[in-house]
């Protein structure tokens, strides 16, 4: 097991490309559609989107269909709302999209402080929950391997990130996209193949190891313990957070033009769709299978139907093939992940914070280098403490997050002529604000067996899930906050509709005889930094 | 950076850089005063608004239907294979359908007038 560790450590380092000092961020914005189109489904294919939505379809059944259901239909809503207009209107940030528009300064701040809020939410509980699987997988004994897990998966992850910079990450992504697949049409393949190419006996297998849950119809999520709004709220929750995940921005920016944006999400949802459908499969596989013998996962617990799967089908062999995959799956996440963090903090906090000025490219890469190895320690530490504890609060934090004080604004600012700084601002501090305290107040942190706090009970609010309340509650904020201050500038809208729309403006992708080298002259500066010197 | 530029030396970079800036947010409002951009906008937002309402509101029905009326998900169709799979598996696939009525959409319908006005705002810019 460890020597295959080994071997995918190796692949994943030769995947690594060169290092330029300008490409740090978006790779020359040069990168084709197909390869994006791969890049995305590897950074996509974390923990929750991979693992825990095959352990839905596992214990929840057709509830769990409806979850990687609503997976998939995000990327239709990113193919619709956010790719295009997110590639025209950016440079590298939510900041950089957003003070296309609005007062730099505060935009910038505020856009910063959400992204590196749900960054951490992201990474922690990512490597929490990797550290626990792969310990478990891999029979480590239980303090010492989590730790160690996480530790690599950290460490890892800063070598590819500060040596290969956004080439190194996508080439990272794109081969952890082709491993994933193989794993799925393995284990899928062998499932099917058990049951003689038979999608109905599958099914049939499945339902007929949990008799006494019908498994094949709805009802599992929606009639447990709670309203069955707490289930449409995570549906809702999942179809809005993750078309606009943060760190999946910097991805839409590293193709040269909104065509190929179009288009690389294009590739995503047709990789998408395959691999889910396979995932479906492999859930209900497991239920059949695994019931019977062992106890499927449940929330919070270190097990998951897929490495379970493998390990009943292919024995040793599969079980370390999967769990090498999900190690590198871990490193190609967390390097999209950190890139686009530390892009966040070096262009929108620390001008804003630190200095008054903005850094010149040099020591901008510099910085942001520097912020890759600080964010992914303090990560690595935060994973480490939160080791013994409940992360369901994270899961449920991170993506409710997006959904409620990112793609508000977004929206706002592409398709409201009236939208202004003052809106903005509310919206995404309004819309964090009322998704931490719900979070806060919500069965995941207290008052059950599975919260962050088991022993104590605050829970007031009575759903798991509080998308439901906090989306609305982020465009509403928006909206309130934008007609309670008379700054309108039409200007500017004309700037933001006209390069949304058209891409007239956009931050083109750097001409070969560009790219690498200092930013000599001013056509260099500006075909770098987009056409706006900022303040 | 350095700022040995392509062809006024004189002018300070940043000042440039502010003329620069103005000059565009001019270009900008011109461009989306004009006819091209308002049939492209229509024609997009319409667009948008219809495709997304149809993909969001077929998953709602979807949900809905789960958790008011499971009844109707519950029907068998072949084997164990019930409406509701088949209806999931119908959403599934759908964003797949979506992107290719989409790149056929945009490419035919709303490139060609964007690309016109984005070769109108650069060759303003010369």
């Amino acid at each position: 097991m460890i020597f295959s560790l080994i071997i995918f450590f190796l692949v994943s380092r030769l995947g690594r490309a060169r290092d330029t000092c300008s490409d740090f961020y978006t790779a020359d914005r040069a990168f084709t559609a197909p390869q994006n189109g791969f890049a995305l489904f590897g950074t996509f294919m974390m923990m929750t989107s991979f693992l825990a939505a095959g352990d839905q379809v596992a214990l929840n059944g057709y509830d769990g269909v409806l979850v990687i259901a609503a997976l998939v239909l995000s990327w239709g809503v990113a193919l619709l709302l956010v790719a295009e207009p997110l590639r025209n209107t950016g440079t590298y940030t939510l900041g950089d999209t957003l003070s296309v528009r609005m007062r730099h300064r505060s935009v910038r701040l505020a856009a910063a402080t959400v992204t590196l809020v749900v960054f951490f939410c992201f990474m922690t509980a990512q490597l929490v929950s990797a550290g626990r699987l792969l310990a478990q997988m891999l029979h480590l004994p239980s303090p010492i391997g989590p730790l160690l897990v996480i530790i690599a998966i950290g460490g890892l992850t800063v070598m590819t990130v500060w040596y290969g910079g956004m080439r190194g990450t996508t080439w990272t992504q794109i081969l952890n996209a082709v491993l994933l697949f193989a794993v799925v049409i393995v284990l899928a393949g062998i499932l099917l193949a058990r049951h003689r190419y038979d999608i109905s006996e599958l099914l049939g297998a499945a339902a007929a190891a949990r008799p006494g849950d019908d498994i094949l119809a709805p009802g599992l999520r929606f009639g447990a313990d709670t309203h069955p709004l707490d289930f449409v709220s995570h549906l809702l929750t999942t179809v809005l957070g993750y078309a606009a995940l943060p760190y999946l921005f910097i991805r839409y920016l590293t193709v040269p033009s909104a065509v190929h944006a179009r288009r690389s999400v294009s590739w995503t949802i047709w990789l998408i769709t395959p691999f889910y459908l396979l995932l479906i499969l492999i859930g209900f596989g497991a239920t059949a299978l695994i019931t019977t013998e062992q106890n499927l996962p449940g929330a919070g617990q270190h097990r998951s139907a897929v490495p379970l799967l493998a390990a009943h089908l292919g024995g040793v062999p599969l079980l370390a093939f999967t769990a090498s995959v999900i190690f590198t799956t871990m490193i190609a996440v967390a390097a999209g992940l950190t890139t686009s963090a530390a892009a966040n903090f070096t262009r929108d906090m620390y001008p804003t914070v630190a200095r008054r000025k903005p850094l010149d490219e040099a020591s901008e890469v510099k910085v942001a280098r520097r912020t890759v190895v600080v964010l992914c320690i303090a990560q690595t530490l935060c994973a480490v403490l939160l080791l013994g504890h409940s992360i369901e609060f994270l899961l449920s934090l991170d993506v409710t997050l997006v959904a409620s004080s990112m793609l508000p604004p977004l929206l706002f600012s592409w398709f409201w002529r009236r939208f202004n700084t003052a809106g903005a601002l509310w919206s995404m501090y309004g819309g964090a604000a009322v998704t931490v305290i719900l979070v806060a107040v919500s069965p995941t942190v207290s008052g059950g067996p599975s919260a962050l706090f088991p022993d104590a009970d605050f829970a007031y609010f009575p759903w798991r899930s509080v998308g439901l309340v906090s989306i609305p509650a982020g465009f509403l904020l928006g909206y309130i906050g934008t007609i309670c201050r008379p700054d309108q500038n039409d200007v500017e809208y004309s700037e933001m509709e006209v390069r949304a729309l058209t891409g007239a403006g956009a931050a083109p992708a750097l001409p070969p005889e560009v790219r690498g080298g200092p930013a000599s002259t001013a056509r260099t500066a500006r075909l770098r930094w987009g056409r706006r010197v900022p303040e | 950076m350095s700022t040995v530029s392509d062809d006024q030396t004189t002018t300070p970079p940043r000042d440039r850089a502010v003329a620069l800036v103005a000059d565009e947010a001019m270009t900008y409002v011109a461009l989306r005063a004009g006819e091209d951009f308002a049939r492209l906008r229509t024609r997009s937002r319409r667009y948008l608004a219809t495709a997304a309402v149809l993909l969001l509101g077929a998953f709602a029905v979807t949900v809905a239907l789960a958790g008011w009326a499971p009844g109707f998900l519950e029907a068998q169709v072949a084997g164990n294979i019930n409406v509701g799979l088949l209806v999931a598996a119908g959403l599934i696939v759908l964003p797949a359908a979506l992107s290719v009525v989409h790149l056929r959409y945009a490419s035919r319908r709303l490139d060609p007038l964007a690309a016109r006005i984005r070769e109108s705002f650069e060759g303003s810019r010369r």
